[in-house]
């Protein structure tokens, strides 16, 4: 007999219940478990090209997100992969790239504005990842 | 019967105005003036508690404000405020001034005789039901309160924390209530049926209607190391909290596809779910070709060269993820690998 921790969501009975969107939180399933998550802020030059490296521990590539806005624009925008070749998708002459290896995760902004600016970033990774 | 204290735990959910002496709102003050200041004018203080959980019908048997001495001000007289609910399904933010909002009907005087730290209101259940009883409030949505000035006496100057000020001693809303009854009806069905073999059946059922308050306020909370179970209102405190649904993995994997090609991945959901696709890219090599990547993006990424583009993402359906990588005269051949997650979070 296996045990199981189940939290059903407001409205529904956590004994009854069958479908698996309608918990909380269920045992049968993983969930994205939080390894590491931080914030920063980099100074742009004009044209400007920045790479932050955050080590992830991990051995391994995990999934990972970084969501990142340009101070003079209130926008928070999700990042895509390389900035150079997505830039012009948000109407913002500015991108910001996520993409990781087995050792670490790389954010890489641009910033092509004409002017110098200050790019703000946040970024979480799990210890879900490369299958 | 429940319990729980709730803080003020960012900028713009609490401040205040000097309205004697015409100030504007502030809600980025480091104290809050308390009755009225050192000039004589009149303060009006704003409160905002978030993620109040207290069921619809639920009867409160005790509520209080509490605040505490922001280092100056000894009063000396007496500091009358009388203290009103913002008449609000789900108060909306402070950052605005909320002076002129509407007030509920129930209020409560609130007098200081001398300075002490902290202070405590008198009962403020009036206040706190008549906002519960709103047809349109439910757990979990924002309470938020006025503290006007009532005729202090003069110079009674007296000032309080704020969120600003110090985050860990901001005003506190602690309540006590009981829980509605459960909505359980009862349905009993009999059937009798006669024949010539004389059979009969009958079907009894209960039907519990949902949500079922008594079951709904139950909460499972595992707070981070160092943080208060039981008395912490930060959400960032909590490992896991069972007002908020976290993402379940339904399915993952890795796949390989060519550099042009379509990678499809079967899901039994039944509806448009939460993905990532994680994948190798191509990007130029800086002499006219393009290499494949050793590090894994995102997979929304698009390259152009001076004759070729390439460029892959993510279709989501009901039934697949069509993971789908397009070249168009690209010339390096090879294999991409990626990963994928599936959720079973619908997206809505």
């Amino acid at each position: 007999m296996s045990f199981k921790i189940k939290v059903s969501k407001s409205g529904f009975d956590v004994l009854d219940a069958t479908d698996a969107k309608n918990f909380i939180f269920d045992s049968d399933f993983n969930h994205l478990k939080t390894a590491g998550s931080g914030s920063y802020t980099q100074a742009m030059d004009t044209t400007d090209r920045h790479t932050t490296t955050i080590a992830h521990g991990l051995a391994y590539r995990p999934l990972a997100m970084a969501y990142w806005r340009d101070t003079a624009n209130s926008k928070w925008l999700i990042a895509s992969a390389d900035p150079e070749d997505t830039v012009g998708r948000h109407s913002i002459n500015a991108s910001c790239g996520l993409y990781c290896d087995a050792t670490n995760i790389y954010i890489r902004l641009w910033n092509y504005t004409g002017g110098t600016t200050t790019f703000e970033v946040k970024y979480e990774f799990f210890y879900e990842g490369d299958a | 019967m429940a319990s729980a204290t709730y803080y003020i735990t960012a900028e713009g959910n609490d401040g205040d105005k000097d309205i004697g002496g015409g100030g504007a709102w502030s809600y980025t003050g480091t104290d809050l003036q308390f009755g009225s200041d050192s000039s004589g004018d009149a303060h009006t203080i704003g409160l905002r508690f978030v993620s109040v959980a207290i069921a619809a019908g639920s009867t409160i048997t005790a509520a209080t404000l509490t605040g505490h001495l922001a280092g100056f001000g000894v009063p000396d007289g007496t500091l009358r405020t009388r203290v009103y609910g913002i008449d609000e399904d789900n108060t909306a933010i402070l950052t605005s001034d909320p002076t002129g909002r509407t007030k509920t009907t129930a209020n409560v005087n609130w007098d200081e005789a001398s300075k002490t730290d902290p202070i405590v209101s008198p009962s403020l259940v009036s206040i706190v039901q008549e906002i519960v009883d709103r047809g349109g409030w439910s757990s979990g949505n924002a309470m938020g309160f006025l503290i006007l000035d009532d005729s202090s006496d003069a110079d009674p100057a007296s000032s309080y924390e704020s969120y600003e000020g110090d985050s860990s001693s901001t005003f506190a809303l602690a309540i006590t209530w009981t829980l509605p009854a459960s909505s359980t009806s009862s349905t009993t069905t009999s059937t009798s049926t006669s024949t010539t073999s004389s059979t009969s059946s009958s079907t009894s059922s209960t039907t519990t209607q949902w949500p079922d308050p008594n079951y709904a306020q139950g909460i499972m909370r595992i707070t981070k190391e160092g943080r208060d179970v039981i008395n912490s209102n930060y959400l960032d405190d909590f490992f896991f909290d069972s007002d908020y649904p976290l993402l379940k993995v339904h399915d993952y994997g890795s796949f390989t596809t060519g550099i042009t090609g379509l990678k499809e991945i079967a899901h039994t959901l039944g509806y448009i779910p939460y993905a990532m696709v994680f994948s190798q890219y191509l990007e130029n090599d800086g002499g006219g070709g393009v290499t494949i990547t050793d590090e894994y993006y995102q997979h929304d990424w698009f390259l152009r060269g001076a004759s070729y583009y390439s460029y892959g993402y993510t279709k989501i359906y009901d039934d697949k993820l069509d993971i789908v990588i397009e070249n168009i005269n690209t010339p390096t051949p090879g294999t991409i690998n990626g990963f994928y997650y599936i959720f079973v979070e619908e997206v809505i």
